[in-house]
């Protein structure tokens, strides 16, 4: 047998900074999210005053941010400030909290692996990520600032005419950066997978998080690189002006803006399922646990993942229905995103099977895991009106798509992190959450964020714009001020509210209750070793024995679960029956 | 267990699958971005009121039959380190033969212009360039094998790496071709 500890690392660098280990690369991953999320929720911060008060100078900070204008934010600076919410909070605060950080984390200890299958890849892939996300944050004060063509950066805004700052062209650098970093990820993530998996872990028996994390990398791998072609020859035309998107920038021939959008969205859909697969994952692991009950229909909540994946990578065409597609080709794409409704159903259901008669536990992560089915299912079925072509000209570039896509990614991912980061916390840093804290800040996050994000379903329909100045400055829009201002309102508490969440995570990591290694009385096989694990995670590679959720199962006497580590009693046949004992799952 | 659960999941060294997997993997999406260029190229293509072939075909040519040469030059070479043989002169031909062939892809664009005198150029650079550079990538993943490749017979490592690199030459050999006959040629 190995010694455990005979390739560790001793030197700070090694240790910390340039670390090929998987558990401190997941740690710096999860550190870059969360600063990239407070930047981004200050953005949106702003955005809500700009709207709720429109031209009025921003409190306290306005009067340093913005000294052109006495306080008060320009049209100009307004389509910076959500152009860089939506690409920080995507780009740099989602994907790398829930796809660096937990997919890291969780992959390898989840499936018994030692670490990831290529350790120093993985520590690139986290570099690749800083310098990104320096070249977006440095993109703030070079001159004429960041970028301002949204975040889906459509040409020709995003070509130099409209757009000639330099922000814009190191936007698009960041991004395809990113792209990479993420590439990286994902082919580690994928061969992890397939090749490191314990002895008796077969895809069935893996945590469901492990099923998210995977399929959320194969559309990584198959995805990245189709926008950063989109990427590059965005670059090429702002820097050597090559008018691939432009149409006639150069005598003779005709660029075509509509093909940027095409590559934009055949891989931002997929983008969409690469965020909320792995909070799926994470959510249906964490019903199951803090239920006491295997997962409903396991294997068909996985296969319907799988199903997911495979059919959202052809229905890219729901977002550009008002470009002028044919009829047909329209029609096509929207029966094919109504047939996703199926699957995703299956999911979610399969998650209420799960929940149905359990022994809940309503631990910090349960109530955010419970949160995420609800605003999971706002999400799905506001995405029923802007997958029908009828609805979506009219809703199209309201209101009404922000307020949808926030309640399936800001809601749904946000929720769906903040359930990760309790759940795991003891096990990556030894020290337990104050649960009195995390109630706290769990419920001045749910009651806000529901303000927040139901009143844009509402100004939507409407008829609000997304994306205007002043939208309220139109008569037929005044009456929706009032709205706007509560929403304004609700940012703010849901904003001081991730201030107690700051709070509990620096005062448990000093003065925290000690972890113990399975806090949770979970099963699956990070909850087998240490908290926090040992360098190379296992002292010895565990054997699986049983599937990912084996809780109060009929026979079970002393506790009500079972880990995947625990061999299977030998059945003799000479012993009686072992009596079935009153579950709270009655059979 | 199952057919596909691990063999020797405890061993800290990478094994021969893992990396082909790995590899593999890499090569899938570098092959979408090479679809996702030719994909932008035949939308672009079909709008233009005109098409003229816009490059010299004969030094192209002769660019395709030299990176042909050094995929068959690095097969050479890998079957001999497989035997135990000494698979420099080989090894080293592959990398000059690559080296042509950038120099020969750089006097194509001599002969088409700056990015901006045209759309259909500008094309041309876009998918040749980024070949381009996949190559030079892969040029450096030989230099970096060679060193431990010179040794007769080489180690089991030496060899997963000139394995490794040989299936990145060749795939790039493939997108070239796709690339030649779709910009030269059709």
């Amino acid at each position: 047998m190995h010694e455990t500890q005979e390739h560790h690392p001793t030197g700070f660098l090694s240790r910390v900074v340039f670390s090929r280990d998987h558990k401190v690369i997941a740690k710096q991953f999860l550190f870059l999210g969360l600063l990239f999320l407070g930047l981004g929720g200050s953005l949106a911060l702003l955005i809500r005053w700009q709207l709720a008060f429109p031209g009025k100078a921003v409190p306290i900070v306005g009067a340093f941010l913005f000294k052109g204008t006495a306080g008060a934010i320009s049209p100009e600076g307004y389509t910076m400030l959500f152009t860089m919410h939506g690409t920080i909070m995507i780009f740099f605060a989602i994907t790398p909290m829930l796809v660096g950080a937990f997919g890291n984390y969780t992959i390898p200890l989840m499936i018994g692996a030692r670490d990831m299958a290529f350790p120093l890849l993985n520590m690139f892939s986290f570099w690749m990520a800083a310098v990104s996300g320096a070249v977006l944050t440095a993109s703030f004060f070079v001159d004429g600032g960041a970028a301002t063509a949204g975040w889906t950066a459509y040409p020709p805004l995003s070509s130099p005419g409209p757009t000639p700052g330099l922000g814009q062209t190191m936007w698009a650098l960041s991004l395809f950066l990113g792209g990479v970093s993420t590439l990286m990820g994902a082919i580690n993530y994928v061969t992890t997978i397939l090749m490191l998996r314990a002895p008796g872990m077969g895809l069935f028996q893996m945590p469901l998080t492990v099923w998210g994390m995977g399929l959320a990398a194969v559309l990584n791998a198959v995805f990245v690189p189709v926008i950063a072609a989109a990427l590059l020859m965005l670059m090429l035309d702002r820097v050597a002006h090559t008018g691939y998107f432009v149409s006639g920038s150069q005598p003779g021939s005709a660029g075509d803006p509509l093909l940027y959008q095409h590559l934009f969205w055949i891989f931002g859909h997929p983008e969409v399922y690469i965020l909320i697969l792995p909070a799926w994952g994470i959510v249906s692991d964490l019903l199951a646990i803090f239920s006491r009950k295997p997962a409903f229909g396991y294997k068909a909540t996985a296969l319907s993942m799988t199903t997911i994946v495979v059919m959202s990578t052809v229905v890219y065409g729901h977002h550009m229905f008002t470009v002028g597609l044919s009829p047909t080709l329209g029609k096509a794409f929207m029966s094919l995103t109504m047939l996703i409704s199926m699957p995703s159903s299956v999911l979610f259901l399969n998650w209420l099977g799960t929940i149905w008669r359990g022994s809940i536990r309503l631990e910090p992560p349960m109530l955010f895991a419970l949160a995420v089915v609800f605003v999971f299912g706002m999400g799905g079925l506001t995405g029923l009106y802007l997958g029908a072509i009828t609805t979506d000209i009219y809703l199209h570039d309201t209101a009404f798509v922000v307020g949808h896509f926030h309640y399936t990614l800001a809601a749904s991912v946000l929720l769906g992190s903040l359930a990760a980061i309790y759940f795991w916390f003891p096990k990556m840093f030894g020290r337990m959450l104050s649960a009195e804290l995390a109630r706290v800040h769990f419920w001045f996050t749910f009651l806000p964020l529901n303000l927040v994000f139901f009143p844009m379903l509402v100004e939507g329909y409407g008829g609000m714009p997304r994306r205007l100045y002043e939208p309220t400055a139109y008569r037929f829009l005044a009456q929706f001020l009032p709205l706007n201002q509560l929403i304004g309102f609700s940012a703010v508490v849901l904003g001081l509210a991730q201030v107690v969440f700051a709070v509990n995570v620096v005062y448990s990591l000093a003065r925290g209750q000690t972890a113990p290694a399975n806090p949770w009385e979970a099963t699956t096989l990070e909850w087998l070793t240490a908290s926090p694990p040992p360098h190379e995670n296992f002292q010895e590679i565990p054997v699986v024995h049983r599937g990912p959720h084996e809780h109060s199962l009929p026979g079970m006497t002393e506790r009500d679960w079972l880990g995947q580590w625990e061999p299977k009693e030998p059945s003799t046949p000479s012993d009686p029956a072992p009596a079935p004992i009153p579950s709270p799952v009655a059979a | 267990m199952t057919a596909l659960a691990t063999g020797a999941p405890d061993s800290r060294e990478l094994d021969d699958a893992t990396a082909l997997v790995g590899m593999s993997l890499f090569l899938g999406s570098a092959a979408v971005l090479f679809g996702s260029l030719l994909m932008s190229y035949a939308m672009l293509r079909t709008q233009q009121p005109s098409w003229s072939a816009p490059a010299p075909l004969a030094l192209a040519t002769v660019n395709t039959l030299a990176l042909a040469c050094s995929s068959v030059a690095l097969a050479l070479a890998e079957r001999r380190a497989r035997e135990g043989a000494r698979a420099a002169a080989p090894l080293a031909l592959t990398m000059a033969l690559g080296l042509a062939f950038l120099a020969g892809q750089l006097g194509v664009w001599r002969n088409l212009g700056a990015p901006a005198a045209g759309l259909l150029r500008s094309v041309f650079i876009l998918l040749a360039g980024s070949h381009a550079a996949h190559l030079a990538a892969a040029i450096a993943a030989l230099a970096w094998a060679f060193p431990a490749v010179r040794q007769a017979p080489c180690s089991a490592a030496a060899l997963r790496r000139l394995r490794l690199s040989a299936m990145f030459w060749h795939f790039l050999g493939a997108a070239w071709a796709a690339l030649f006959v779709t910009l030269f040629l059709l």
